[in-house]
């Protein structure tokens, strides 16, 4: 009796393996063919086993698309679009955050007058769509004669995060009891000196889960960059579609395979780096822990 | 000169009434408890004092000076919380420290009175440790440090006992006693535990209705209540409170309570009315000696050994007593007894608004 349960339960268990590999292969599937195709010659892509290992395995695509992959005249393959892509992220990631922090904290522990209906636009705020106010943006840029510069890409993150950013901080903020600022006004801290020194402080986690969720949203931004970087700031997706997407020639599967990976390895590196406090500051404002 | 006046206090929120021309005079260096139930404005009173609140009406001054108008940091308070409010990612030295770094007071001196303070409450083992390392009568004691090495000029808690357990509690009362002897520091404390105001206050200010409904030394509170409710808040177990009537006789007016055949003065000017009888169980007694004999054969209930002393439970015919008599005096459950009455410290009350006669 005792022994046909053991069964059973190892019989159940069998099966949740079998289930949880068979999906983890297949979501792993085209990330295989990605990097198999990238590793092989164009003549072993060709005889077009595509699940096959390479024969001889090669970063000459990963070479080319680095450096020398031709995008119309341009040479320099997506190495451009990287640096592109970081002087784009580091600012936009750091002020995001920061103006996002701020503006949790004065909603969360400032009770001013109106600071929940404050809360709610801002909650609305999160909710309308990028691309209705993309060709305002457009106009309002090109007016003060910005329009395709670094400045004006960064201000869009910037702008398009902050209701999220806001909310996300606010929600956390709103979790410390309110005894701890009362505390601080009566040492003689003000609403900076409290910010700097004990709420940021506190915020760990729920800084780590905003670094996490701009840093992938920014680098993996397309539309934005390609309408308001223009031809000096393009990030390095725009510059990935330009090499992949060529209307004449042969296609070249194994370089724009290494370039895709290339571009996707950055947002893989945060996530690897922090998935453990990932998950636990997503649910930290929920627990009060 | 006050250390702490206030003139006419009122606070509402949006249509919600708590103080309503509230008005008190603190000395300088008296330990000033503000004691009610839970509602009362206790509270709500002590964040305006700290400047947390904004006053609806009326003024603060601390001396001289109208500090109505300043925020927390420019009236020279500290404060200690119910829930501590340490700093969760500064050390027990770092959050002492922060209001005097907030105030730009130089490093020495900053280390000398985190020193002081830490010997007082006996935190120097712990100074580097986080809040979250700390038990909670340890945290309260930082939290009271944090606040004396401000060196303020006046000191406010708020309740900051109630998270503690009962023996902690006792410790904790004591330590508070004792700082505020050695301080010599004003300071005003808020709860609702009639022990602690009793035990640690040298004035009480008992609340109720975001009004004062008595201010005076403990003993007066306990010995002299002005009226029915202060009467009946002081004092474990509580005051025996009987309903009598006052008449008109050849001797002057007299209580007449059921049950009892002597002559009991009513207090003098007193017109014919109905009263309460307010009597601490600890003027009740089982002997006559002096005392005048209050009920005959009451019976016995209950009897509560308590150490020294035994709580009395009686059926008497004016209703139910109690009395405190030593363990060695105390009656047998079921027996019946008379009960004799200090007739000195009766105290009597308007049975309509409470009023002491």
């Amino acid at each position: 009796m005792n022994h046909r349960h053991k069964n059973r339960q190892i019989a159940a268990r069998l099966g949740l393996y079998a289930f949880l590999l068979a999906a983890g292969a297949f979501f792993l599937m085209p990330l295989y063919v990605m990097l198999v195709t990238s590793l092989k010659p164009a003549e072993e892509i060709r005889q077009g086993a595509m699940l096959a290992l390479p024969h001889a395995p090669t970063l000459d695509a990963f070479a080319e698309a680095w450096g020398s992959a031709c995008t119309g005249l341009d040479c320099r393959g997506i190495s451009p679009g990287f640096v592109n892509s970081l002087v784009i992220l580091v600012p936009s990631v750091v002020l995001s955050i920061l103006l996002g922090a701020i503006n949790g904290y004065a909603l969360a522990q400032w009770r001013f007058p109106g600071a929940d209906k404050l809360a709610a636009a801002i909650t609305v705020g999160v909710f309308i769509p990028v691309q209705v106010v993309m060709l305002p943006m457009v106009k309002i840029f090109a007016f003060v004669g910005l329009q395709g510069s670094l400045i004006s890409i960064v201000t869009v993150h910037v702008v398009f995060s902050l209701p999220f950013m806001a909310l996300l901080f606010r929600n956390f903020f709103a979790s410390i009891p309110d005894e701890l600022t009362r505390a601080a006004l009566v040492d003689g801290a003000g609403f900076w000196s409290i910010f700097f020194w004990i709420m940021l402080p506190m915020s760990t986690n729920v800084l780590l889960v905003a670094l996490v969720l701009q840093f992938t949203h920014i680098w993996n931004d397309y539309l934005l960059g390609l309408i308001f970087a223009g031809r000096d700031w393009k990030p390095m997706t725009v510059q990935l579609n330009n090499i992949v997407n060529v209307a004449e020639g042969e296609v070249r599967y194994n370089v724009n395979m290494a370039a895709t990976l290339l571009t996707a390895i950055p947002p893989l590196i945060v996530y690897f780096l922090s998935g453990k406090y990932f998950v636990r500051g997503v649910t930290a404002g929920a627990t009060k822990g | 000169m006050h250390a702490v006046t206030l003139r006419h206090i009122g606070k509402s929120f949006g249509s919600n009434t708590i103080l309503n021309g509230l008005s008190l005079d603190i000395e300088a260096g008296d330990f000033t408890v503000l004691l009610g139930s839970s509602g009362c404005g206790k509270s709500t009173l002590l964040s305006l004092i700290a400047g947390l609140d904004d006053v609806s009406a009326g003024r603060i001054h601390f001396g001289d000076r109208d500090v109505t108008d300043l925020p927390p940091k420019d009236r020279d308070i500290a404060m200690v919380f119910q829930s501590y409010a340490l700093y969760p990612t500064m050390s027990v030295r770092d959050n002492m420290s922060f209001g005097l770094r907030m105030t730009q007071v130089p490093k020495n001196e900053i280390a000398e009175r985190i020193d002081w303070a830490a010997k007082l409450l006996r935190l120097e083992d712990h100074l580097d440790r986080k809040p979250g390392q700390l038990s909670g009568g340890q945290r309260q004691r930082v939290a009271i440090g944090r606040a004396i090495v401000r060196k303020a000029k006046v000191y406010l808690f708020d309740e900051p006992l109630s998270n503690l357990d009962a023996k902690l509690r006792a410790e904790m009362r004591l330590e508070i006693k004792r700082l505020h002897q050695a301080l010599g520091a004003t300071m005003i404390y808020v709860t609702h535990d009639q022990v602690e105001a009793m035990t640690m206050a040298t004035k009480v200010a008992l609340m109720r209705n975001g009004q004062i409904e008595q201010y005076g030394p403990p003993e007066d509170i306990y010995n002299h209540p002005q009226t029915r409710y202060v009467a009946e808040f002081v004092g474990s177990p509580a005051v025996n409170m009987l309903d009598a009537q006052l008449v008109e006789g050849p001797l002057g007016t007299l209580i007449a309570l059921p049950g009892c055949d002597a002559p009991l003065a009513a207090p003098k000017n007193a017109a014919p009315q109905k009263v309460s009888l307010g009597i601490r169980p600890e003027h009740l007694h089982l002997k006559a000696d002096t005392h005048t004999l209050l009920q005959r054969q009451a019976q016995v209930e209950v009897v509560e050994f308590t150490g020294a002393d035994a709580v009395v439970w009686l059926h008497a015919p004016a209703g139910r007593l109690c009395i405190r008599v030593p363990s060695s005096d105390a009656p047998r459950t079921g027996e019946r007894v008379d009960v004799f009455v200090d007739a000195s410290a009766m105290a009597v009350f308007d049975a309509q608004d409470g009023q002491r006669l």
